[in-house]
């Protein structure tokens, strides 16, 4: 008996010190004031010194929401958009960008600066939805690899369904992958409602690999991230050389240029939101100068205010596409459940 | 004074457990629950206890109702059947419970301790683990366990039954003493008369949830109520008889019976109420002659099943013969009474 | 005279209350939202989904594959159930723990290192098998093994003596007493087996499919919520037909056995059972294969050998993260510190209710109730919070509560699992016998149930504080950015280019491997065995 009442004491005491400790978020507090919160995807980030300044600046608060990936995101915000679960939202992109207009997610909004926008990232006349940054689906190229094999680089989509490029590129699948929906788009772009499939029959002849998620195609299969993978090429981004720079400035990896698909990515004030005019200001900041600048390191992707300067580094590996397919926005939300499943039964039957 | 069950009831479902049993145990009285297995007798210690709700009437301590009172404030204390000793504590944690439910000092446990292990005869017995005691000595814990607590009424529900007989009756009288010096309240539920008898002051005879009778052990014994009382006490032949002047006559003779009654009765007879000697034929026929159909050897005494001849109404009758005399089978033994072993009904 | 049960029956007011916390907990935070979410969805193409071929043979694929899956866990736990039962042996503690660190591991890594080391790259069923089986081997290991450590030895003892060969003892005498254990090992790895949605998207190539991946997809990324309501309906059907096929399994099982204490029961092998031992040995290697794989992982760089990852913890992996990989692992602690106490409140709650319900048809009810969770889409319940939580008061929608919460509805099934049958072996008589003796309603619970299950009850806290720290899917929905857990920041960190970003997430992995092998360490310090105790 006095075991066991010693042993219940030290398990009581163990309990208490480690609630004491701090190891609990019972109590933790949840700051009020003038809190705005911005609801966004997975992938945001942001330089901690850029926003702090914003935040004592503006004396606001900024609290981050995640939501997922950014079709999680939109699918949060339309499903909640009687009761926003935050003030102003960013990372919705132009694939998703028509759902949230047509279920009335945001409210207009013209920032000051907007005019430094260009025009072909617009995609509501009522300024509810504003461009802050542009990413490219690329294609990707372990640049080593083809230099070792003695196998000239491709070029193009089209070369890819070629006999030579044969087992060599992965891609994530339509279904499961945001950048991999993107391909799908960019297919159809480049080949046309008619053309797509066929283009797919070939990169299935030619043993082309479909993985679910990009983690798995870029981190596993490609062979030009910590060199581990067996495949030379692989669907990614624009920017991804970037991550793969080695200490003499080169990249190991270069994305195809004329294989990329453009996807702006988007913020704008909520419908519904606590606190509008703060939320107008978060807004303000994602298209400042400061923020604007950071953009590349952070999130891989391009700033879309004009004449925003890109790293040294950017301009040498990872420039930006001149001429990217894009799909219109409001086409894209038609017909993307149609042809994700024509996709499937093609690639996947 | 003491305690009152009145008018209780206790229903499983449909099943009728106890059925409106009406007892009183006075201050410092021991009363038996004697019955069958079945009968509703331990159904209705627990619900003294307050471990079964009553369906209907109630149980009284010294005239208040204890229906809105837990089972932990009544202040009674139980022995179970199998002990029921918690297998994570040792003797002394067992033992300390109760004082220790109460709240009493460290100091003062250890002593009490002390006292009722001195007391059941397992001074020393304190660091024992509960999975290394024997039967006996298991349910000697579970009494000093209840002892400690100082219970105003002390249940027991069959404390001996798991044990062998040897140990039974040692224990049955270490417990009879216990019981009786500390002047104890005291409620036992038991199936085997003889316990009963050794422990009780009074006796309550009980059957598919009814009192039948309530006695001391000597009246219960040679007056049971009815032919089922007598029955359960033993009596395995009943028959009609003529009493009168202390002598009651019937078809197996003549018997002294202590009972002022006069006219018709009944009779319970036990096997050791009739006694079967041989006579091998040589003496002159006795009165009572019965033919031996039967013979188990008992213990202490051959146990036969007879005929008689005079009384076939009566078909196979117990008696009891004597081991170094005992009667061959389809034997004629002469039988006679032995007023020990004879009741009056009614 | 009649007198009133109130009083004296103080357990029904206790156990009213107990209940009333336990099924309010659950019908808020998970009956309200899941109804909420599935309500939206009713309605529209519910009936076109079902009549869908299509769907039937998902619903097909998932209950084979949870099926096959549950099926190879058994096969792979019960030699490390016995060894951990019956097999007197050094170092038990560190192969509890070491069986146990697959169960946190998330899923996107273990998927990955499967896809690797069996070279399915293209989607392959066995892939998705041996990996869900690979997680789940330390349910039932635990579970069984917990069960079996307390049986009698003499029962086998008693056939091998009436001349049942050894094989025939353990199938006639120790299975059928194990079933209780088994049935329940059975349940909750088949539950998490059907659910399973990371291995089977990674091992699937996207390729194959189950309800959970589907409704995934459906809900998260094309909003098609009447789809996945229908979905998630038949899922909830066939949770709930498993759940009844257990319940039925053990309805028989489940009884007062008798339990000895553990260390009577474990002796060194003799003949036969070697053979046994041999193959909890290579289970244990297979167990090993991924982990030592995703360990040397997280050293190996672009050229040769490298520390960058372990040193970039205390980073936050070039702004990927809002916290460092510290921070993460204190974040973890943090969540699964409160999972814990809140599933084992709720746990212990539950299990006296069950216990004491006396109805047998409301104590299943209940118990299936409690299951639920471990059944129903992590997404389905994301965005059940989404929609319903911002009603109550307290920002209960962006609490970061909202996660120990999420994680204690998974945690508490699985801890009542555990309790349930030690308490239900807890004889009736001893409760009657601590009242008796003055001890209130409370304190009977504490002196005798809580007493006597007190090595099952800290198991099952350890138990249920590993499942917080490896919870993924809900927890990845609903962490705020700056209290993510370890699993979500290896998530995050594989979901961005870089050599740095790669090495630094299987550090993270490593970190996780590391926090909840030293937890169950210290767990198993806790539960020296005592003096009489089951």
């Amino acid at each position: 008996m006095h075991r066991f009442l010693h042993r219940t004491r030290i398990a009581g005491l163990l309990a208490v010190a480690v609630l004491a400790a701090g190891c609990s978020f019972v109590g933790a507090r949840d700051d009020g004031g003038d809190t705005v919160t911005l609801v966004t995807h997975d992938s945001f980030a942001v330089d901690e010194g850029v926003l702090a300044a914003f935040e004592r600046r503006s004396g606001l608060d900024v609290e981050i929401r995640r939501a997922g990936d950014a079709g999680a995101l939109a699918n949060e915000l339309v499903l909640t958009k009687d009761a926003p679960i935050g003030d102003v939202a960013f990372g919705v992109d132009s694939t998703f960008a028509s759902r949230t207009l047509n279920q009335g997610v945001f409210t207009p909004y013209r920032p000051r600066n907007s005019g430094e926008i260009p025009q072909r990232y617009s995609v509501d006349p009522k300024h509810r939805l504003t461009a802050v940054d542009v990413g490219n689906v690329c294609v990707n190229i372990d640049k080593r690899w083809f230099a070792e094999h003695d196998v000239p680089e491709p070029t193009s989509l089209r070369d890819l369904t070629e006999p030579r490029y044969r087992g060599l590129f992965v891609v994530p699948s339509p279904v499961t992958s945001s950048p991999g929906l993107a391909f799908l788009l960019d297919t159809v772009t480049a080949f046309g409602e008619h053309g797509w499939r066929d283009y797919w029959r070939g990169l299935v002849a030619n043993d082309v690999r479909v993985s679910a998620g990009w983690q798995e195609a870029y981190k596993q299969d490609f062979s030009g991230s910590g060199g581990h993978g067996d495949r030379p090429i692989v669907l990614s981004y624009a920017s991804s050389p970037t991550a793969e720079t080695r200490p003499d400035g080169t990249s190991r990896t270069r994305a195809l240029l004329e294989t990329c698909y453009r996807q702006v990515e988007y913020a704008g004030v909520l419908s519904g939101a606590r606190h509008p005019e703060a939320a107008r200001r978060v807004v303000d900041f994602l298209l400042s100068r400061r923020f604007q600048e950071q953009v590349p390191q952070h999130m891989y992707v391009y700033p879309a205010v004009r004449d925003v300067p890109v790293p040294e580094s950017w301009s040498r590996v990872a420039p930006p596409p001149r001429d990217p397919a894009e799909l219109d926005a409001r086409r894209v939300e038609r017909e993307r459940q149609r042809w994700v499943r024509q996709w499937r039964d093609l690639v996947q039957g | 004074m003491g305690l009152e069950i009145r008018d209780l009831s206790v229903r499983f479902g449909s099943v009728p457990a106890v059925s409106g049993v009406n007892l009183s145990v006075a201050a410092g009285e021991v009363v038996a629950l004697l019955g069958p297995s079945g009968c509703g007798k331990s159904t209705m210690l627990r619900a003294v206890a307050g471990l079964e709700p009553p369906t209907a009437g109630g149980v009284l301590w010294n005239g208040a109702d204890l229906g809105g009172v837990a089972v932990h404030r009544r202040g009674f204390g139980m022995v179970f059947q199998d002990g029921q000793l918690f297998p994570h504590r040792d003797v002394a944690g067992n033992v300390a419970f109760g004082p220790r439910m109460r709240g009493a000092s460290k100091a003062r446990r250890r002593e009490r301790v002390g006292e009722v292990l001195e007391l059941v005869g397992l001074a020393g017995y304190e660091r024992r683990r509960t999975t290394e005691l024997s039967g006996g000595e298991a349910q000697r814990v579970a009494l000093a366990r209840a002892l400690a607590a100082d219970p105003r009424v002390l249940l027991l529900d069959e404390p001996l039954a798991a044990l062998d007989r040897a140990l039974r009756e040692q224990l049955a009288v270490v417990l009879a003493e216990l019981l009786g010096g500390a002047a104890a309240t005291a409620l036992v539920v038991t199936h085997d008369h003889d316990e009963a008898f050794t422990l009780a002051d009074r006796v309550a005879v009980m059957s598919r949830g009814r009192i039948l009778q309530v006695d001391a052990p000597s009246r219960l014994w040679k007056h049971p109520a009815d032919e089922e009382v007598a029955a359960f006490l033993g009596c395995s032949t009943v028959l009609s008889a003529r009493i009168g002047d202390g002598l009651a006559r019937c078809a197996l003779g003549e018997v002294a019976v202590p009972s002022e009654a006069a006219g018709a009765g009944l009779l319970g007879l036990r096997a050791t109420g009739l006694r079967a000697v041989r006579f091998g034929g040589v003496e002159e026929e006795p009165e009572v002659v019965g033919v031996v159909r039967e013979r188990v050897h008992r213990h202490d005494h051959v146990r036969v099943a007879v005929t008689v001849p005079q009384a076939p109404e009566l078909g196979r009758v117990e008696a009891t013969a004597r081991v170094d005399d005992a009667p061959e089978y389809e034997e004629k033994v002469r039988l006679w009474l032995n007023p020990d072993g004879v009741a009056v009904i009614g | 005279m009649t007198s009133s049960l109130s009083g004296s029956r103080a357990y029904p007011v206790t156990v009213g209350v107990a209940a009333v916390i336990v099924l309010g907990f659950l019908g808020v935070f998970f009956a309200w939202p899941v109804v909420a979410i599935l309500g939206l969805g009713l309605g529209g193409g519910v009936g076109d989904v079902l009549a869908d071929p299509a769907t039937w043979r998902l619903v097909a694929f998932t209950l084979g594959q949870a099926a096959a899956s549950t099926v190879v866990a058994l096969l792979a736990g019960l030699p490390l159930a016995y060894v951990l039962a019956r097999v007197a042996m050094p170092g038990k503690t560190l192969l509890r723990a070491m069986i146990t660190v697959p169960f946190v591991l998330p899923t996107i890594v273990v998927g990955m290192a499967f896809r690797a080391l069996l070279g399915a790259e293209d989607g392959n069923v066995g892939a998705i098998v041996l990996a869900n089986a690979f997680f789940n081997v330390a349910v039932v290991a635990r579970t069984v093994g917990g069960l079996w450590s307390h049986l009698d030895r003499r029962t086998e003892d008693a056939a091998r003596s009436l001349g049942a060969s050894r094989m025939r003892a353990f199938t006639s005498v120790t299975l059928p007493a194990l079933r209780p254990a088994l049935g329940a090992a059975v349940a909750v790895v088949f539950l998490f087996c059907s659910t399973s949605f990371g291995i089977v998207l990674v091992l699937g190539g996207g390729r194959y499919r189950t309800l959970e991946t589907e409704i995934y997809l459906r809900t998260v990324r094309m909003l098609d919520l009447s789809g996945a309501a229908a979905l998630s309906l038949l899922q909830l059907a066939a949770v709930v037909v498993a759940l009844v096929i257990a319940a039925v399994a053990r309805r028989r099982g489940e009884r007062t056995l008798r339990l000895r204490q553990a260390t009577d029961t474990a002796r060194v092998p003799q003949g036969g059972e070697w053979g046994v031992v041999v193959a909890a040995g290579a289970v244990l290697c297979g167990l090993l294969v991924p982990i030592v794989a995703l360990v040397v992982r997280s050293v190996s760089g672009d050229d040769g050998w490298t520390w960058a990852g372990y040193r970039a913890l205390t980073g936050t992996g070039a702004g990927a993260l809002e916290v460092s990989g510290v921070e993460a692992a204190l974040n973890s602690l943090r969540t699964a510190v409160d999972a814990t106490w809140m599933s084992l409140l709720l746990g212990l709650l539950a299990s006296a209710v069950l216990v004491s319900l006396r109805r047998r048809g409301s104590a299943e009810t209940m118990d299936a109730a409690l299951m639920l969770p471990l059944g129903v889409s992590a997404v389905t319940l994301g965005f059940g919070y989404l929609i319903t939580l911002d009603t109550l008061p307290g920002q209960l929608r962006t609490s970061p509560l909202l996660v120990p919460f999420a994680q204690a509805l998974i945690a508490t099934p699985l801890i009542v699992r555990m309790v349930l049958p030690v308490v239900r072996s807890i004889d009736d008589g001893l409760r009657g016998a601590a009242a008796l003796l003055g001890a209130g309603p409370l304190r009977v619970r504490w002196e005798v149930d809580i007493a006597l299950s007190a090595r099952t009850v800290l198991a099952a806290a350890g138990f249920g504080f590993v499942v917080a720290l490896g919870e993924f899917g809900a927890t990845s929905f609903l962490a705020r950015p700056d209290t993510i857990t370890l699993p979500v920041a290896v998530a995050r960190l594989l979901a961005r280019p870089g050599e740095l970003n790669t090495q630094l997430a299987y550090a993270v992995c490593a970190l996780l491997m590391v926090v909840t092998a030293l937890v169950v360490l210290i767990v198993e310090r806790l539960r020296v065995p005592t003096a009489g105790e089951f």
